[in-house]
C-alpha cells in the first residue's frame, strides 16, 4: 500500500472529475479528519486517516482491501472506476440521468440505457459526459457515459443508446468475486 | 480537255505567258494563276491551273519539254489537276436534271402487279393450302388463312447463320385479321356516363366536391415546423413549454413570409396579410397545443437543472445539505453544535424541510408539470396515451419506492423503529402526497385567449425562472457538502476533543472534555445500560415530540433543570453526562436544548442515585436554582437566552462570582455539622442537611446560596443570572474540593489537611472566599467526625474517579489558559527565555500575568518558598514522584469493582506522564538550584505531562504531516487539472458532518435516538421532581441573607489575618489554575507531617484524596435524595395526579424518566402511579382543587 503518484493521481482525478467536477476537493479535503487515497494491488482505496493506520498493522499479503476501493489502474495505466465509488460520486454528481422503473432492471444487468428507459436527464449534458443514474426515486443505479447530449437525446428515437452502462449496483452480486 | 497544275512559276510570269507557251500544245481556255504570300506579304510561291484542250500525245511531249524546265526564273513542274470544282457542280445539276426528267416506277406497285397477275388480291390467295408458292414469286409463300407472306433469311447465332424462316410452316402463331365492318364515326363515340350520385361516378364525371381549406393546416404545420428550428437553435432545453410559444412568435414573422411564399404557389391568394396568417398560426396553436408539447417531449422525458434536488436525502447525505443549511442559518457561531449530538434535531428539521422543499419544487417546475399536464391531458394520440400510462406509473413507483427505503432503514437499523414504521410511514406518504400533488396543482399557464397575452404572460414568466434558477444553480454549487464519514460518529470524543482543544473557549472546551470523560466511566460502569438505553431513547423521543411543540423559554429552562436533576439523581449514562455538555454548549436554540435535556431524562434507578452523587454535587445546587425559575416565570424567560450565551462567553469575573458563591454559602450556621459541604458546595450542604436537618433548612442554604449572589456580589443582572446557569462549569471546582475533602477524610488526617484543602479550594474560588473557607475550614473536624459511612465505598470511588478526570479536564483548560496568556505576555519575559522547556516559562509568565495586581505577592511568594529551601521542593518533587506512581494507587486497587479497575488504567496514563515531569524537575532543579522560578509546582508538572504527550505523539504527528502535505498535492494537482482555482478549506472551522450514508444504527450512541420510534410512557412521577423543585423553591424565600453576611465578616475578620500571604497567591493562581494553593497546601503538610503520611496524604489529597471526599459526599447526597422524597410523599396528597401538571408543561416529560427511580424508593409515589391508569379527569379530582 502506498500513496499515489503524481501521474496516478491525475490520471483518477481526471477520470473522477468526469462525474463530480471540482467537488474532487471535498473528498480530499474534508472537514471530519485527514482522508487520503492509497494504492493496493493496482486497486486505489480512499480512506481516512484512522483506517490507514490500521491498515498498517497488517501485511500486504494479507490485506485484501481497505477503505473504500474506487477503482483500478489497468495495465495500461488507465483508471478505472469501480461501482464501490458510487458513494461518493452520487453525491456529488453534476450530471444526473434517472431511468423509467421498467428499464431500471435492464441497467441492472449491465445494459446501456436507451431513450425508451430515459425518465430524466440534467440539462446540458454534453456528449461523453459521466454521469450518475438515478432509479425515479432517486436511487443512485450506477454510473455510466452520456452518449448523446440532452438536445439530441429528445430527438432520438427510442431504441437509440442515450447511456453507455460502466457500472451498476448490480455488480455487487455479478461480479462479487472481483470486487474489492 | 485536261486541267493542268503548273508549279514553280516565277514572279513575272503572266496569264498570258502562260497561255502563249501552252498555246502549242493544245487550246488554253482558262488559265487561274495563284499566288501564296506569307503573312508580310512577300510572296512564297507561285502556281496556276490551265485548262487545255490537249491529247495525249501532246500531253507526254508538253511534259516532257517543260516540265522540270526553268522558265522566267522559276523551275516548272506539270501534273494532271482534278477538274475544277464549279466545273464539277454544274456538271452534277445538270445530271439531275436530266434525272428529274425520266419516270419513276414504284417496286411495290410492280410486286402487287405480278402478285395480280399470279391471283394474289391483297397478299390474300384464296383456297390455296398454306405452303404453296406463288408462281412468279420464289420467296413468297401462302400462310394460314391465305395469306401471302415472303418466305425471310433470318442471321442465325448457331451453325448454319442463315435460317430460312418460312411462314408457311409457322402458321400457329399468326392470328386472323378481323376486318372490322362497321366503322363508327368519332361523332358516335360514348362522351358521357350516366351513373349514380356516388363520388365515384361524379368524379368520373369530372363533378369534383367543393375545395377544403386544408391549405391552412398546411400553413401551421410550417409555422410549427419552423418554431421547432428555433428551439433547437435556442439549445435551450428545460423551458419547453414556454418556449415552444416564444418561437413561435419570433417565429410568427418567418411564418408570414413563409406563408406569403406559399400563397403565391399554392393557393394562389395574395389577400392573406401578415396579420390573418399570424391569427390563424395562434389560433391553430391555441386549438391544439398538445401538438406542439407532444412533439418536443414525446417520451415525456423531463430534463432539469444542475440543481435538481435529489429526493432520496436519506440515502446519499441530503440529510447533511439540511443541516448544513439549517446549521448555517442557525448557529454559526457555535462550535460544539456540530456535536453528534445533533442528529435528531437534524431529523425534526428535515420533517419540516421536506415540506418547504416541496413547496419550491412546485414552483419551480411549472414547466415540467404543465408538460406533464399537456401530455396527460392529451387525447390525440396512442403514443400520448401511452405516456399518461408511464406517468402514472411512476407517480405510483415513486411512491411505492419513497415508502420503501424508509421502511427498509427502520428496519435495518431499528427493530423498535419498524414497530412504529407505519406511524412514520403515514406521515411520509402525508408528505409524498404533496410532493406528488405538485403535477396536478400546478396553475395552468395557458389561459389567455389572446395569443399577444398568452406569450407575454409566457414571456414573464420564463426569465424570472431563469434567474432564480442561476441564482439556485449559483447557492447550490457552493452548499455542496463536504463528504463526512462515519467518523464522527463512531470515533468517539477524541475528535471533538482535538477540535475544542484550540478553542479560544477555554471553558466550554474543558467542560465538553470532562463530559466526555465522564461519559466514558459511565459507560464502563453501567452494566445494564444498554437496556435502560433503549427505554430511555423511546421516552425520551416521546418527549421530544412535546418539548418540541412548546417553544416556550421557560419550558427549555425547566427542561434543563429537570435534566440536571436527572444527574444529581445519579445515572450518569452516556446522555446524562452528554445532557450535561449539551446544555452547557453554545447552541442558542432553545430547540437543542431542549433535546438535549430531554436526552438527561433517563429513569433514575435507586442503585444509580447512589453511585454519582458527586456529579450532583454542583448540579443539585442548579436543581434548586432551577426550581426557583420554574417559580418565576419572567425570571426564567430573561435567564434561558442568558444562558444559552453565557455558556460562551462566560468571563472570568462570572466564574469568580460562581466559585464565590458556593465559597459564601457555607458561612451558614446551619452547616456547621455539615462543614464539609458547605466548603464543597451548595450541594453537599443540601444533601447533607436533608440527611440530618430538615428539609426546609437545606433548602434554605440553597436559596442563601443563590439569593445572595444576586445582592452581593456587585456584578450586573446578567452576570448573575448567567452565573446561575454556569454553574455547572463550577461544578468541576466544587466537586473537585469535595472530592479532595472526602479523601482527606477518609485518610482521616488530620484536620489541618482538611483546613488546607478547603483553603485551596476556596482559595481557587475566590480571594474572600478563601477568608471564607477559612472560616469553614473550623468546622471540619464536625463533617469529619459525622461522615464514617463505609457503605458506599464503591461509590466514592467512582466518584474520585470522575474527580479525577475533572482535574484533568482542569489541567487541560490551565494549559489553554497558559497559552493563551502566554500569548499576550509574550513580549514580556522573551529575554528570559532559557534553554529548558518553555512551558515552564509559559507558566511563570502566566503567573505574573495573572496577578498583575499583585506584584508584591510574586515576591513574597518566592521568599517563602525560598525559606522552605531547596528541600522542601525535592521533597515535593518526589512526592509527587510517588504521586505517580500510586495515582490508581492504594484505593484503586482496593476498589472492588472491576470497572473502577478499568477507570484507573486510563487514568494512569497521566501519572505516568508526571512522573517523568517530576524526573525532569529534578533534574532542572539539580542544574538550576535554588531558583525560586523553578520552584516544584503543580501547575507546573501538570503542564508539563501535556508536553510529553505531545513528545510521544511526535510521530503521529509526522505522519499527519505527510497526510497533509499529500493533501496538499492532490488539491494541486486536482487545480492543474480542472483549472480553477482551489482552496484548502478551514477543516477547523469546517462543520460536522454526517455521512448518512455509511451510518449505522447503534443503541448505545445518543444521537441515534433519532432514529428510534418513540413509545409514550405514562408520565406519573415527574411532577414529583417537579414538586420537589416547587418545594425549594418556595423554601428559598425563607432563607435568610443577613447571615450569610455576618459569617462572611466575621471568618474574614477570624482568619484573614493568618493565611494572607497564601491566600493572595492563592487566588492570583486561580484565575488561571485552581491547583495551584492545593500544591502550595501540599508543601505546608509536609512540612508539617512526616514524610511517610505526607507523601500518602499529598498523593491522596492530590487524586486519593478525591475519594475520600467524594464517599462522604456521596453519603450526603444519597440521604438528601431520600429524604427529598420524603417530603415529595408529604406533599402529595395534593400533587395527587401528576398528569394534571404534566399537560400544563414540558418539564413532565423530563420528570418521566425519574419516575422509576422515585417509585422503587418511595411509597409516596406509589399513589401516583395507580392514579395512572386515568387518563385525564375525573369528578372530584385531587389535582383540580390542589394546584393550578
Amino acid at each position: 500500500m502506498r500513496p499515489l503518484t503524481d501521474e496516478e493521481t491525475k490520471t483518477m482525478f481526471e477520470k473522477l472529475s468526469k462525474y463530480i467536477g471540482e467537488n474532487i476537493k471535498l473528498l480530499i479535503d474534508r472537514p471530519d479528519g485527514t482522508y487520503c487515497f492509497r494504492l493496493h494491488n493496482d486497486r486505489v482505496y480512499y480512506m481516512s486517516e484512522k483506517i490507514l493506520k490500521l491498515a498498517t498493522n497488517i501485511s500486504r499479503d494479507k490485506l485484501v482491501s481497505v477503505g473504500t476501493c474506487f477503482g483500478k489502474f489497468t495495465k495500461t495505466q488507465k483508471f478505472r472506476l469501480h461501482i464501490t465509488a458510487l458513494d461518493f460520486l452520487a453525491p456529488y454528481a453534476k450530471f444526473k440521468v434517472w431511468v423509467k422503473p421498467g428499464s431500471e432492471q435492464s441497467f441492472l444487468y449491465g445494459n446501456h440505457v436507451m431513450k425508451s428507459g430515459l425518465g430524466r436527464i440534467t440539462e446540458n449534458t454534453a456528449q461523453y459526459q459521466g454521469v450518475v443514474v438515478y432509479s425515479m426515486a432517486d436511487v443512485p443505479l450506477g454510473f455510466g457515459v452520456a452518449a448523446k447530449t440532452t438536445q439530441e437525446c429528445r430527438k432520438v428515437d427510442p431504441m437509440s443508446i442515450v447511456v453507455f452502462h460502466q457500472a451498476d449496483i448490480g455488480e455487487y452480486i455479478r461480479s462479487e468475486d472481483t470486487l474489492t | 480537255m485536261k486541267r493542268l497544275y503548273i508549279g514553280g512559276l516565277g514572279h513575272t510570269v503572266s496569264e498570258k505567258d502562260l497561255k502563249d507557251r501552252f498555246g502549242k500544245f493544245g487550246d488554253v481556255s482558262d488559265v487561274e494563276i495563284v499566288t501564296r504570300k506569307d503573312e508580310n506579304g512577300a510572296p512564297l510561291k507561285r502556281f496556276g491551273y490551265i485548262n487545255i484542250n490537249i491529247t495525249d500525245a501532246e500531253y507526254k511531249r508538253c511534259v516532257g519539254i517543260l516540265n522540270k524546265s526553268t522558265w522566267k526564273g522559276g523551275t516548272l513542274l506539270i501534273q494532271l489537276a482534278k477538274e475544277s470544282f464549279l466545273h464539277r457542280l454544274a456538271e452534277e445539276r445538270q445530271q439531275l436534271v436530266e434525272k428529274a426528267k425520266a419516270p419513276k416506277i414504284i417496286p411495290q406497285e410492280k410486286l402487287v402487279d405480278s402478285f395480280k397477275a399470279a391471283g394474289v388480291e391483297n397478299f390474300h390467295m384464296k383456297a390455296a393450302v398454306p405452303g404453296t408458292e406463288i408462281p412468279g414469286h420464289a420467296n413468297w409463300v401462302v400462310s394460314k388463312f391465305g395469306r401471302v407472306l415472303p418466305v425471310v433469311n433470318l442471321k442465325g447465332k448457331g451453325k448454319n447463320k442463315v435460317f430460312k424462316y418460312d411462314p408457311s410452316k409457322h402458321c400457329h402463331n399468326i392470328k386472323r385479321l378481323e376486318t372490322a365492318d362497321d366503322v363508327t364515326s368519332v361523332s358516335k363515340l360514348t362522351w358521357e356516363i350516366k351513373g349514380g350520385d356516388d363520388e365515384i361516378s361524379k368524379k368520373r364525371r369530372g363533378e369534383f366536391p367543393k375545395q377544403k381549406p386544408c391549405p391552412k393546416r398546411s400553413k401551421i404545420d410550417l409555422s410549427l415546423f419552423l418554431s421547432n428550428l428555433a428551439q433547437r437553435n435556442a439549445m435551450n432545453a428545460a423551458a419547453t413549454g414556454n418556449k415552444n410559444k416564444v418561437a413561435i412568435q419570433q417565429n410568427g414573422l418567418s411564418a408570414v413570409k413563409t406563408g406569403k411564399q406559399k400563397s403565391v404557389c399554392v393557393f394562389d391568394n395574395d389577400s392573406d396579410s401578415e396579420d390573418e396568417i399570424r391569427m390563424l398560426v395562434a389560433q391553430e396553436h391555441l386549438r391544439n397545443p398538445k401538438q406542439t408539447s407532444t412533439e418536443d417531449d414525446d417520451d415525456n422525458l423531463e430534463v432539469v437543472g444542475d440543481d435538481f434536488v435529489v429526493k432520496s436525502n436519506a440515502f446519499w447525505g441530503g440529510v447533511e445539505q439540511d443541516d448544513v443549511k439549517t446549521s448555517l442559518l442557525t448557529s454559526t457561531k457555535d462550535d460544539e453544535e456540530y456535536d453528534s449530538a445533533d442528529t435528531d434535531e437534524i431529523l425534526t428539521r428535515r420533517k419540516t424541510q421536506t415540506q418547504a422543499e416541496s413547496a419550491p419544487v412546485t414552483q419551480d417546475s411549472p414547466t415540467e408539470s404543465s408538460k406533464n399536464k399537456s401530455s396527460s391531458e392529451s387525447d390525440e394520440g396512442s403514443d400520448e396515451a401511452d405516456d399518461e400510462d408511464d406517468v402514472s406509473v411512476d407517480s405510483d413507483y415513486e411512491a411505492m419506492m419513497g415508502n420503501c427505503y424508509r421502511l427498509d432503514l427502520s428496519l435495518a437499523d431499528l427493530e423498535q423503529l419498524a414497530k412504529k414504521a407505519e406511524v412514520i410511514s403515514d406521515d411520509e406518504s402525508v408528505e409524498e402526497p404533496k410532493e406528488e400533488a405538485k403535477t396536478p396543482s400546478a396553475p395552468p399557464k395557458k389561459t389567455g385567449n389572446n395569443p399577444e397575452d398568452i406569450l407575454a404572460s409566457l414571456l414573464v414568466d420564463d426569465t424570472p425562472e431563469k434567474e432564480s434558477k442561476k441564482k439556485k444553480y449559483q447557492v447550490n454549487t457552493v452548499s455542496l457538502p463536504a463528504f463526512i464519514g462515519t467518523k464522527d460518529l463512531f470515533g468517539g470524543p477524541e475528535p471533538s476533543l482535538k477540535r475544542l482543544a484550540p478553542n479560544i473557549d477555554g471553558e466550554s472546551s474543558k467542560r465538553l472534555k470532562q463530559d466526555l470523560k465522564l461519559k466514558e466511566q459511565s459507560i464502563s460502569e453501567d452494566t445494564q445500560s444498554s437496556n435502560r438505553l433503549s427505554q430511555q431513547k423511546l421516552s425520551t423521543l416521546n418527549i421530544q415530540r412535546g418539548a418540541k411543540k412548546l417553544e416556550s423559554k421557560a419550558s427549555t429552562s425547566e427542561d434543563d433543570s429537570s435534566s440536571e436533576e436527572s444527574e444529581s439523581s445519579g445515572d450518569e449514562d452516556v446522555f446524562t453526562s452528554k445532557t450535561s455538555s449539551a446544555s452547557q454548549s453554545v447552541v442558542p436554540e432553545t430547540e437543542l436544548k431542549t433535546v438535549s435535556s430531554n436526552n438527561s431524562k433517563t429513569p433514575v434507578k435507586p442503585n444509580q442515585t447512589k453511585t454519582s452523587r458527586s456529579s450532583s454535587s454542583g448540579s443539585s445546587s442548579e436543581e434548586s436554582e432551577s426550581s426557583e425559575d420554574e417559580d418565576s416565570a419572567g425570571v426564567l424567560t430573561s435567564k434561558t437566552p442568558s444562558v444559552a450565551q453565557s455558556v460562551k462567553t462566560i468571563s472570568k469575573t462570572q466564574m469568580k462570582s460562581v466559585s464565590s458563591n458556593n465559597s459564601k454559602t457555607p458561612v451558614k450556621p446551619n452547616q456547621t455539622k455539615t462543614s464539609r459541604s458547605s466548603s464543597s458546595g451548595s450541594s453537599s450542604e443540601e444533601s447533607e442537611s436533608s440527611e440530618e436537618e430538615d428539609n426546609a433548612k437545606v433548602l434554605t442554604s440553597k436559596t442563601s446560596l443563590a439569593t445572595p449572589l444576586a445582592r452581593t456580589i456587585p456584578e450586573t443582572e446578567l452576570k448573575t443570572v448567567s452565573t446561575n446557569n454556569s454553574i455547572k462549569p463550577k461544578q468541576t471546582k466544587t466537586s473537585r474540593s469535595s472530592s479532595s475533602d472526602s479523601s482527606s477524610e477518609e485518610s482521616e488526617t488530620s484536620d489541618d489537611e482538611n483546613s488546607r484543602t478547603q483553603t485551596k479550594d476556596s482559595k481557587s474560588a475566590d480571594s474572600k472566599s478563601v477568608q471564607e473557607n477559612v472560616v469553614s475550614h473550623q468546622t471540619v473536624p464536625h463533617s469529619t467526625v459525622i461522615d464514617a459511612k463505609k457503605q458506599q465505598q464503591d461509590n466514592q470511588k467512582r466518584l474520585a474517579a470522575l474527580e479525577q478526570r475533572q482535574k484533568e479536564t482542569e489541567q487541560q483548560k490551565k494549559l489553554i489558559q497558559g497559552a493563551l496568556s502566554n500569548v499576550d505576555a509574550a513580549k514580556v519575559n522573551k529575554s528570559k527565555h532559557i534553554v529548558f522547556d518553555s512551558d515552564e516559562d509559559d507558566e511563570e509568565e502566566d503567573e505574573t500575568t495573572s496577578r498583575p495586581e499583585q506584584p508584591p505577592t510574586n515576591l513574597k511568594k518566592s521568599l517563602f518558598e525560598d525559606d522552605s529551601g531547596s528541600d522542601e521542593d525535592q521533597q515535593t518533587s518526589m512526592l509527587e514522584e510517588k504521586k505517580n506512581n500510586k495515582p490508581g494507587g492504594s484505593k484503586l486497587f482496593d476498589s472492588e469493582d472491576e470497572d473502577d479497575g478499568a477507570e484507573d488504567e486510563q487514568f494512569q496514563i497521566k501519572p505516568q506522564f508526571e512522573g517523568k515531569a517530576g524526573q525532569k524537575l529534578m533534574e532542572l532543579q539539580a542544574s538550576f538550584g535554588t531558583d525560586s522560578r523553578f520552584q516544584v509546582d503543580s501547575r507546573f508538572l501538570e503542564s508539563d505531562a501535556e508536553p510529553e504527550d505531545q513528545d510521544e505523539a511526535a510521530p503521529e504527528e509526522d505522519a499527519d504531516k505527510q497526510l497533509l502535505e499529500e493533501k496538499k498535492k492532490s488539491l494541486d494537482i486536482l487545480q492543474s487539472i480542472l483549472n480553477t482555482n482551489i482552496q484548502p478549506q478551514n477543516t477547523r472551522k469546517g462543520k460536522m458532518f454526517k455521512d448518512v450514508s455509511s451510518l449505522h444504527y447503534d443503541p448505545t450512541q445518543e444521537e441515534h435516538t433519532a432514529f428510534e420510534a418513540k413509545t409514550e410512557e405514562p408520565k406519573k412521577e415527574s411532577k414529583a421532581a417537579r414538586r420537589k423543585k416547587r418545594i425549594e423553591a418556595e423554601k428559598l424565600p425563607e432563607v435568610s441573607k443577613d447571615v450569610y453576611f455576618d459569617i462572611s465578616v466575621d471568618l474574614k475578620e477570624v482568619f484573614g489575618t493568618s493565611k494572607e500571604n497564601q491566600d493572595k497567591k492563592e487566588t492570583v493562581s486561580w484565575d488561571k489554575e485552581a491547583e495551584d494553593p492545593e500544591d502550595i497546601m501540599k508543601h505546608m503538610e509536609v512540612s508539617f507531617t512526616s514524610n511517610a503520611e505526607a507523601n500518602e496524604d499529598t498523593s491522596g489529597g492530590f487524586k486519593f484524596s478525591f475519594f475520600g471526599e467524594d464517599t462522604a459526599v456521596e453519603t450526603t447526597t444519597k440521604t438528601d435524595e431520600y429524604k427529598i422524597e420524603t417530603v415529595k410523599g408529604a406533599k402529595f396528597s395534593w400533587q395527587a395526579d401528576p398528569r394534571f401538571q404534566d399537560s400544563s408543561s414540558d418539564e413532565e416529560e423530563v420528570d418521566e424518566v425519574e419516575e422509576d427511580q422515585s417509585a422503587s424508593n418511595e411509597i409516596t409515589e406509589e399513589p401516583t402511579t395507580s392514579k395512572k391508569t386515568f387518563f385525564f379527569f375525573y369528578q372530584n379530582d385531587e389535582r383540580l382543587k390542589g394546584e393550578i
